[in-house]
């Protein structure tokens, strides 16, 4: 992007839409796609060596994952957009203290999580939604993956900042090694040695440490500066500048665990109540919102894809093109978000029964769990190109303001007063309504906006 | 041999840009404000009103361009203030010059022998310069100050990590509404 911009004569300005936005968004939803499928391989093969008891432990354990990449991101990208910064500026040392200190800081952080986890291991689980039946699972696997967290945390920091030295593919190379290593060695722990969901987490850490070490060797062999290790000293200053430049990364991740807390101890209650009991509805949604994610990726990469391309023509007032890379970004995550909803509706059996096949009762409520949560899945794609589209042309409150409405600002009461009204099902009609409510806001911030174009701001 | 730099540093409607303007003029140096929006605007393909805005006010204020969604990497502002960092490093190595706004006293800390100046006035006096230089708006122009300066403010705090006006940064701080923009201007010249 960054080389793509600063040539004279931008291609942000010349080539056609449809091309640049597929140029950019390809990347983008292939990186994002290796991070929400190595989630997805475990379940699959804990599904089938396991059973769907393996799947929910994986789904309480899973928030703490989330928290943990969620500071590693605000670390990681802060420093990215920080050492990009500072190379505009041509200050070296200064590029490199930032990498340095966010190395430090996120090396720190996870170590800190490491042993408050280990510590303290028992309450968090049950605060994101352990059952008596599920903690001995999560205990096992969640030891396992809690020891892995610095193993995770480093290197998913390093990437970001592996990506703005202008080494993109050697970052998704890092990734894409570990989801590999970890999908091979899965089976073999699972199957072979009878490990159960043990063997799952020794196999996502195994796949960790390798694209630990892929990133740390990086890490000496920087394009734009040499690394010293005098610069992983903390200067308080930086650190701050570095934080603050990630705080958006930080929020978008953090509403995502909020969610999965909240809604996991949701459906462990009103489920107990129900037929389903608490096991079978935390499973199932666990799987549903694994799922659900692997549309978000191809959303949200498709927008990431479009963002610099708005920015660049909103930036140089050429109108026609700003509304023309927004339509075709819409028309192309409404696709994908149809063909998913497709599935969702008309074969949500077959997404089931990737993850193991199991009773009745379970199959009956994971169906229902995908028709009922997703129901308005295609006003996702919408929401996520006006959230990123009120970003490019310079309104980042109100894009925040989007993206978090439908997860929390919607969301959180939702999940909170339906069930006490429709019980465990309550907690799935959680999904449209927020998921409509969302669409209306983001629609009416869109028309908004779209009008404010017409008005070409006089300058002062 | 550093180039002898006047940075002007102004709250919105203090009458910054004209005593910039004036102070060039009376020694003999460029002064850059639109010629340097112009070359901002060839070199990165903005528009030079978009560059305006943009090149020198944060959307909304500190904690909502800390909410810009950078994890695709750096957003128009970062791309906008590069380039603008190294034009002003180029135009202070050039030559002696007069820059108005954008951060420059903080760019040029190293680079230049700098005369940093901020200039500020009361409220009154603004808002009387505002409606006489730019016209009425929608909105009163005491909202339209008070706006300007918090996004001016939050602009240089994001991008420099220093407070915007407070007296330490700077070398000179003046009040145009007393003093009077011809005085400011005799000051300046002076200390040259």
């Amino acid at each position: 992007m960054e080389q793509a911009i600063s040539e004279h004569k931008s291609p942000f300005a010349t080539e056609p839409i449809g091309r640049l936005i597929a140029k950019f968004a390809i990347p983008c939803v292939i990186s994002l796609l290796v991070n929400s499928l190595y989630n997805i391989v475990d379940q699959i093969f804990i599904g089938w060596g396991v059973g769907y008891l393996g799947n929910g432990a994986t789904n309480v354990v899973f928030p703490i994952t989330i928290i943990a990449l969620a500071l590693s991101l605000m670390i990681g990208d802060g420093g990215a957009v920080y050492l990009s910064l500072k190379l505009g500026e041509g200050n070296i040392e200064q590029a490199k203290k930032g990498v340095g200190n966010a190395v430090t800081m996120v090396t720190v952080v996870s170590i800190v999580l490491l042993v408050v986890f280990l510590i303290w291991i028992d309450p968090i689980l049950t605060l994101f939604g352990a059952t008596d039946v599920l903690r001995p699972y999560a205990l096992e696997y969640g030891t396992v993956i809690g020891i892995g967290l610095p193993f995770m945390m480093i290197p998913a920091a390093l990437n970001s900042m592996i990506r703005a030295d202008g080494s993109p593919k050697y970052a998704m190379f890092s990734m894409a090694l570990g989801a590999v290593i970890n999908t091979v060695f899965d089976p073999i722990f699972i199957f072979v040695f009878h490990m159960g969901v043990r063997g799952a987490a020794i196999a996502t850490v195994m796949g960790q440490v390798a694209t630990f070490l892929v990133s740390v060797f990086y890490l000496f062999h920087f394009k734009t500066f040499r690394f010293d290790t005098s610069a992983l000293r903390l200067h308080w200053k930086t650190c701050k500048k570095v934080l603050s430049l990630g705080v958006s990364s930080f929020i978008t991740q953090i509403a995502i665990t909020i969610v999965m807390a909240l809604s996991n101890n949701l459906l462990a209650r009103y489920g107990a109540d129900s037929i389903y009991g608490s096991e079978i509805p935390l499973t199932a949604m666990g799987i549903v919102m694994k799922v659900n994610q692997i549309l978000i990726s191809i959303l949200v990469g498709i927008s990431t894809g479009a963002q610099p391309i708005i920015g660049f023509n909103y930036g140089s007032k050429n109108l026609t093109r700003v509304r023309k890379a927004f339509d075709i970004a819409l028309v192309a995550s409404e696709i994908v978000a149809v063909i998913a909803f497709m599935i969702f509706q008309f074969a949500p059996m077959r997404v089931v029964s990737l993850f193991g096949s199991e009773e009745g009762l379970y199959n009956e409520f994971a169906v229902m769990s995908f028709r009922i949560f997703l129901l308005l899945c295609p006003l996702t794609g919408f929401q996520t190109v006006a959230a990123i589209y009120l970003q490019a042309i310079g309104k980042p409150a109100k894009s925040a303001l989007l993206s978090l409405s439908r997860q929390i600002i919607f969301f959180v009461p939702a999940a909170v007063i339906l069930p006490v009204f429709m019980g465990v099902k309550g907690v799935l009609w959680t999904g449209p309504v927020a998921d409509g409510l969302a669409f209306v806001l983001s629609l009416a911030l869109i028309v908004y906006e779209r009008n404010q174009l017409k008005k070409v701001p006089l300058s002062e | 041999m550093k180039n002898r730099v006047i940075t002007i540093s102004r709250e919105f409607g203090s009458g910054g840009r004209t005593i910039g303007r004036r102070v060039a003029e009376k020694l003999g140096i460029p002064c850059y404000d639109s010629e340097l929006i112009q070359q901002v605007a060839e070199k990165s393909g903005f528009s030079e009103n978009y560059i305006k805005d943009a090149g020198e006010y944060a959307p909304g204020g500190f904690l909502a361009s800390a909410l810009s969604h950078r994890a695709s990497g750096p957003n128009n502002a970062d791309y906008l203030w590069k380039i603008q960092y190294n034009i002003i490093t180029e135009l202070a190595e050039e030559g002696p010059c007069v820059i108005v706004g954008r951060c420059a006293d903080y760019i040029l800390r190293d680079k230049a022998d700098c005369l940093k100046v901020f200039i500020h006035a009361d409220l009154a006096f603004r808002v009387e310069r505002i409606v006489k230089e730019y016209g009425e708006r929608e909105e009163s122009p005491e909202q339209r100050l008070r706006d300007k300066d918090k996004r001016r403010a939050a602009y240089h705090r994001f991008y420099t990590n220093m407070k915007w006006g407070h007296a330490q940064n700077y070398d000179l701080t003046l009040n145009s509404g007393t003093l009077g923009i011809d005085k400011c201007v005799e000051i300046i010249e002076g200390l040259y």
